[in-house]
């Protein structure tokens, strides 16, 4: 009845043309009505400053990242708490903390990004393949999912890093390829859910394709869903570079603000120099915080509101 | 096509569903086939519209999916214009869909909640490679009465009221212009005022168009509103089929007569017969030869055992019932002999099936 084999490649094809219109339609319609929301308008300005900073934050930031700030006397100014010249102080080698905040922006945002499009792109082939296919195919894809989900993520990070060598986008990589688990399955249930219903009866009597209905029809009422776990992929792909960073297996000269606690952390100084700690942990808080709770109400809104547990499946 | 030839006929058409686990194969076991749709043979002509009732789980569903080619038949054989499906290339699948549309139950479900009413209806042109849409689009609207196009064709399913939105259904399997529509109790879920007007609907357009017309459904009332002719199904089996108004009017199996006497009368002192059928149907699982309705029929006898015929009661009515034959004079020997089979021994069980397959 289906046509199970290429199927796979058909869609990936279909992804390339999911510009059409319809969906950007329904997008901006959500979107249109989230503005009316004004705790996702926080957050979502929230997010769009932390991207503006991705994008200027190198520029505007008053010194560089390895510039030592010295005194008018020439000597280092170590550990100097905030003042005018120096908003947010310095660090015990004498970097300037606001500098390194602005600067660290840019990983943060590009490690959210880059993890979250991993994640969804993975979690949706594989959910709506399963799903929509059954079967056999569905079987062998699960029960990698469910292989998956058995992963410890932080010890299988350490060790692949210690595999592939310790760097910024490896680790971003690690990350994405674990998590990718829970967006397969929920997205999976949800077209189980939606492959039953009677439009898709109907549009497969009149003869529409497999690869057709799945990009016509299942792609478009799974979106609001994927849109949530691709925000919840960013929050969690931050979160946990942060925590890789603290332990030290992220490549210490990319200044995110993961690596800023932790270079406060290994100079022994964290309780001494609280502007030098704090901020990026509130930075990475903020940040995490934001972008769950805008996929949440994108989905809430979007969505009909109906799919309280999701986002408890979604761990 | 030829005159006199049905555009639809199912012969002996047959579904079993076996839902056999590897570990079932492994250890050799047999695992009995659920009987969903069991030999039915129906026959649907030109501007005729047929009638297929019976209570939930007795198989309306299966056979519909299966006229849709969403299942594959496990036996018998089902013609589209004298051509057997069973042998047809995809080509030839996509003209049949093409030219079988289907109406669902729920209005609620069968539009995408994504589409407006524009995509739904560009849908079917675009997967056959029609032209005109706009102008296509426009006339099926207004044959359904959403009058005027402009004012619905771009609403989602959301904005819509739900005699709206089977409008739309019913505007969506006509705009390929088909041969038959295949109609899965179209009204059962809206008001009744919506009904009346649904169905005064698909029966003009049945009369414009000169469509065929299968309808399920399990209220006789809205049945014997549109159909010619109607076919009684119990657990997977046809019982009785008979003129619309003649199974109205002298329902000749037993389960038809419950069916009749459960319609309700709209005079609270009418003091109707109360059915005399008990108890629910059963799982169409190992039912055994014979009779199905034995268990629950009032009129139960020996040799219900053993499978009825289809005999023609009256010239009108046809009921596979062993109240309509004289078994005496048929054939007795044969008639113990498929007893004493149907209770337990062995051999030729297939040689009782095939007689009694006769009609």
């Amino acid at each position: 009845m289906l046509n199970r084999i290429p199927i796979l490649s058909r869609v990936s094809e279909g992804f390339s043309n999911a510009g059409n219109h319809y969906a950007i339609r329904n997008f901006r319609n959500a979107l249109g009505k989230m503005l009316d929301s004004r705790m996702t308008m926080v957050y979502a300005s929230f997010l769009v400053f932390v991207l503006l900073l991705g994008l200027v934050g190198p520029w505007i930031a008053p010194y560089d990242a390895t510039d030592r700030i010295r005194g008018e006397d020439g000597e280092l100014l170590r550990g100097e708490p905030p003042s005018l010249d120096h908003p947010l102080g310095t660090t015990e080698v004498g970097y300037d903390v606001f500098s390194r905040m602005l600067i660290g922006a840019r990983p943060t945002a590009i490690s959210g990004l880059l993890g979250g499009t991993i994640i969804i792109t993975i979690g949706s082939l594989v959910g709506i393949t399963a799903g929509y296919v059954g079967g056999r195919t569905e079987n062998v894809l699960m029960r990698m999912t469910d292989l998956v989900y058995g992963v410890p993520l932080i010890p299988t990070a350490i060790v692949l890093i210690a595999f592939f060598g310790v760097g910024f986008i490896q680790s971003i990589l690690v990350i994405a390829f674990v998590l990718w688990r829970g967006s397969a399955r929920v997205l999976r249930s949800q077209v189980l859910q939606i492959k039953e219903r009677e439009f898709i009866l109907a549009s497969k009597a009149t003869g529409t394709s497999t690869p057709r209905i799945i990009m016509k029809h299942i792609f478009p009422n799974v979106a609001t869903m994927a849109v949530m776990f691709f925000a919840i992929g960013v929050g969690y792909t931050i979160i946990i570079q942060a925590g890789l960073s603290f332990l030290g297996v992220v490549d210490p000269f990319v200044p995110s603000w993961g690596v800023m606690m932790r270079n406060a952390y290994a100079s022994g100084q964290v309780g001494n120099y609280w502007w030098w700690s704090i901020p990026p942990g509130l930075m990475i808080a903020f940040t995490v915080v934001s972008t769950f709770m805008f996929g949440r109400s994108y989905e809430r809104i979007s969505g009909g509101g109906d799919d309280e547990g999701a986002m408890v499946q979604a761990g | 096509m030829t005159e006199n030839e049905p555009v639809l006929k199912l012969e002996n058409l047959q579904k079993y569903f076996t839902d056999e686990s590897l570990k079932d194969r492994i250890l050799g076991r047999d695992v009995s086939p659920v009987r969903a749709v069991d030999e039915v043979t129906i026959d649907l002509y030109e501007n005729e519209s047929i009638g297929v009732i019976g209570e939930s789980g007795c198989g309306k569903t299966t056979l519909l999916r299966t006229l849709m080619g969403l299942y594959k038949p496990t036996g018998g054989e089902m013609y589209y214009n004298g051509e057997p499906t069973s042998e047809f290339s995809k080509a030839e699948w996509q003209k049949y869909r093409r030219n079988v549309q289907i109406i669902f139950q729920d209005p609620f479900n069968s539009l995408d909640p994504k589409f407006t009413v524009r995509d739904t209806l560009k849908e079917p042109l675009q997967v056959h490679g029609l032209d005109n849409h706009e102008e296509r689009m426009h006339r099926v609207l207004e044959e359904v009465q959403l009058n005027p196009p402009e004012q619905y064709i771009d609403r989602y399913p959301k904005q819509l009221s739900g005699g709206e939105k089977q409008r739309v259904s019913i505007a969506r399997a006509l705009i390929l212009e088909p041969e038959v529509i295949l109609a899965d109790e179209p009204v059962s879920m809206l008001d009744v005022s919506t009904q009346a007007s649904i169905l005064t609907l698909l029966s003009n357009l049945m009369e414009e168009k000169g469509l065929s017309m299968f309808y399920i459904s399990h209220d006789l009332s809205t049945v014997s509103y549109i159909c010619d002719e109607i076919n009684v199904m119990y657990l997977g089996r046809v019982v009785e089929r008979s003129p619309t108004k003649k199974v109205l009017r002298e329902p000749k199996h037993p389960y038809s007569q419950a069916l009749i006497d459960a319609i309700p009368v709209p005079d609270p002192h009418y003091n109707r017969e109360r059915t005399k059928i008990e108890g629910a149907a059963l799982d169409p699982v190992d039912l055994g030869e014979g009779c199905r309705f034995r268990d629950r029929c009032p009129e139960r006898m020996d040799i219900c055992d053993i499978k009825p015929r289809f005999v023609d009661v009256d010239g009108e009515s046809i009921a596979s019932c062993h109240l309509y034959y004289d078994h005496e004079s048929a054939d007795p020997a044969a008639d113990i002999d498929e007893r004493r089979l149907a209770s337990g021994s062995t051999t030729s069980g297939v040689e009782a099936t095939g007689k009694a397959g006769d009609n």
